[in-house]
């Protein structure tokens, strides 16, 4: 009995223990589900937070712009929770305006929308820890029609601040008509979604601020001056040496720069020139008070779209080089002057003295055109030294440059005959006059024949004088002196009218003395008479046509009279320093 | 004028703290974060009523839920408030 009863006890126990332990697995196996569903529901969380970051970081690219990224957050929150309106705030600094948007989704009083801004100006003045007012809200609203009657006010909101840097930089409030929303983990998400853009765009804004750092701490050790305008003419950048230069204030407001300029140099015409035009312009020289400056303004494009972003300007300080420049100017002017009058002594000395010996005859022809091609070498250095200085006049009036022309060709003929060539001269008839220093362009003509007789050993020089018409109307006068001689290469005719464009196109090497500076002498009375110069050549050994144009007398220049008032009104024209 | 005790202190930063958050992020969210400090009763309105454990754990444990949501901005609000509470220490440490 006592045993049954043992046995019985026993066998409850166990069962009871089996039960138990059942319940107990049972209860640790439900526990460990529920664990493993959470974890798969943060897991689904995360990997949904990932996505929504990935798509805002891929719309934000690499912009630093808050509107932009407000904007794009903003749209975002679309797909994630049921709204009625979603409104942004951003505070434009350049501006000192509040910008308030607000997108209608479902339809709202216009009192539900003040009472958002109302309470996005409240957070965003407790974020700034200073008041901000009402007063200069730009406001602008889209969406669905707004409702009047006023039936659903508002019930539930959120407001997700956008930091960069830590600076609050934009405000997105999100709100609804209906109650008890905007509590769960849901809108928790977006808290971290806005924290984590923001940290992203903190950062990429710090790897900027390291390379603005970079470039500003260069822009500082520049010993130039300089000047950074953005497109709407702010001043972005303006390093030390700039106020030292134009003895202004350290960190100067850009209405200093252009006070201290006044009078000398206008500096936002250049600039808008410059934002204008692809490139840089041409550098410019500017005097400002007892210095001399060389200007170079040029526009900074962004690297995608190629659109102007900003425009810099650069004052190289140039005094010291000028003062050396004249210096040595000045003494090459002497020079030349000291020069010119011994050897005009030698040369009409040579042409007086005839010995009546042939060998002593001989010498003296040998010293006689020597003597001349001296004298024309200095005639050129002197022309030059005119020219650096600014006194190098061309007074232009109405002539008839067939004469010209004419006349010259003649001049040369004796060498062409001498040089067993031949000269043509082709002149359109009925030439209309030109408007030209008649001086100054028998000038031009000397050297373009003395050159094409110089270079051509054997064939012809031909001489067109003729008018140039665009759609049947006369523009200006053509003349063209054309050579068989040696030619010119390509890659050298740009460089034959500038300082010294014999010695750099190798033309001087064809043994042949030349100064070299005829054709930038002939370049800079051309273009001072409001004529082009080019030349034109197939190569070395085929010979070369030297064009240039002068303007016509009437057309151009309507008062034909060539008065002395006319001259000094017009005409006189100093050509501008090489 | 009578002084605050330190719990009164408390109370009042809590709520303090709480309503500015109210402003800031919208009651819903801020109501809903402080209501995760289990050792705070919190009514409505933002009002904490009473602490029920370590008054600094649940300062930190509250600082810590709105800096999950604003970051620097939850943290310059404290640091602001704490200027006003001198018996209390901000032991974020952020």
């Amino acid at each position: 009995m006592e045993l049954t009863f043992g046995l019985v006890i026993v066998t409850v126990l166990g069962t009871l223990a089996g039960i138990a332990g059942y319940f107990l697995m049972r209860r640790e196996f439900k526990r460990e589900l529920e664990i493993n569903r959470r974890k798969q529901e943060e897991l689904a969380q995360k990997a949904y937070e990932m996505t929504v970051l990935k798509e805002i970081g891929d719309r934000i690219g690499y912009s630093l712009d808050a509107a932009k990224i407000v904007e794009i957050i903003s749209r975002s929150l679309e797909q994630l929770l049921s709204y009625s309106t979603v409104s942004s705030m951003i505070y434009d600094s350049e501006e000192d305006k509040i910008r308030f948007k607000c997108n209608v989704i479902e339809t709202v009083s216009q009192q539900f929308i003040n009472d958002v801004k109302v309470k996005m100006l409240a957070a965003f003045s407790e974020m700034q820890q200073v008041p901000v007012v009402d007063l200069d809200v730009d406001e602008s609203i889209s969406g669905t029609i707004v409702d009047e009657s006023g039936k659903y006010p508002l019930s539930s909101f959120f407001n997700l601040p956008i930091t960069i840097s830590g600076r609050v930089v934009g405000l997105i409030n999100v709100a609804s008509r209906n109650s008890g929303l905007y509590e769960g983990d849901d809108t928790e998400v977006l808290y971290r979604i806005a924290m984590q853009a923001s940290q992203a765009v903190t950062k990429l804004q710090e790897v900027l601020e390291n390379e603005k750092s970079r470039l500003s701490q260069a822009v500082e050790s520049l010993s130039d001056g300089l000047v950074m305008v953005n497109s709407k003419y702010q001043l972005i950048l303006s390093n030390r040496r700039i106020s030292h230069l134009l003895q202004i204030v350290e960190n100067p407001k850009l209405f200093d720069i252009v006070n201290a300029l006044s009078g000398s140099f206008d500096i936002r015409t250049k600039m808008e020139e410059a934002y204008a035009k692809e490139g840089s312009l041409p550098a410019q020289e500017v005097a400002i008070r007892d210095k001399v400056f060389q200007v170079f303004c040029s526009r900074v494009v962004d690297n995608k779209g190629g659109k102007p972003m900003a425009i810099v300007v650069l004052f190289h300080d140039i005094t010291d080089a000028k003062k050396l420049e004249r210096l040595r100017q000045d003494f090459m002017a002497m020079m030349v002057h000291e020069l010119r009058a011994p050897l005009t002594s030698i040369k009409s000395s040579v042409a007086m003295i005839n010995s009546g010996d042939v060998e002593t005859n001989k010498y003296l022809k040998t010293i006689g055109s020597t003597s001349e091609t001296m004298l024309e070498l200095v005639g050129d250095l002197l022309d030059v030294a005119k020219l650096e200085a600014g006194k190098f006049d061309v007074i232009c009036n109405a002539a008839d440059l067939s004469e010209v022309v004419v006349e010259r060709v003649d001049s040369f003929r004796p060498i062409v005959q001498e040089k067993r060539l031949q000269i043509n001269v082709n002149i359109e008839p009925d030439l209309p006059k030109g408007w030209f220093d008649k001086v100054r362009i028998k000038q031009v003509l000397n050297n373009l024949l003395s050159n094409a007789i110089k270079y051509t050993d054997v064939g012809e020089i031909t001489v067109s004088v003729k008018q140039q018409q665009v759609g049947g109307v006369p523009i200006d006068i053509l003349v063209s002196v054309a050579d068989t001689g040696i030619g010119i290469e390509e890659d050298q005719i740009e460089k034959l009218f500038s300082r010294f464009g014999q010695l750099e196109s190798g033309r001087g090497n064809a043994g042949l003395k030349s100064s070299g500076l005829g054709l930038y002498i002939t370049r800079k009375i051309v273009e001072a008479s409001d004529g082009k110069i080019w030349v034109e050549s197939r190569g070395e050994g085929s010979g070369s046509t030297f064009n240039f144009t002068v303007p016509l007398a009437q057309g151009s220049h309507k008062d034909v009279s060539d008065t002395h008032e006319t001259i000094g009104n017009f005409t006189t024209e100093k050509v501008a320093q090489a | 004028m009578r002084l605050l005790s330190v719990e009164e202190d408390y109370l009042s930063l809590l709520s303090d703290l709480i309503k500015k958050q109210m402003v800031m992020l919208g009651p819903s969210v801020a109501i809903s974060k402080a209501r995760k400090v289990s050792t705070l009763t919190v009514s409505g309105e933002g009002s904490v009523t009473a602490i029920g454990g370590d008054p600094q754990v649940a300062l930190d444990q509250l600082a810590t839920e709105y800096m999950d949501l604003s970051g620097q901005i939850a943290q310059a609000t404290l640091a602001s408030l704490l200027e006003k509470y001198p018996n209390i220490k901000n032991s974020t440490g952020k």
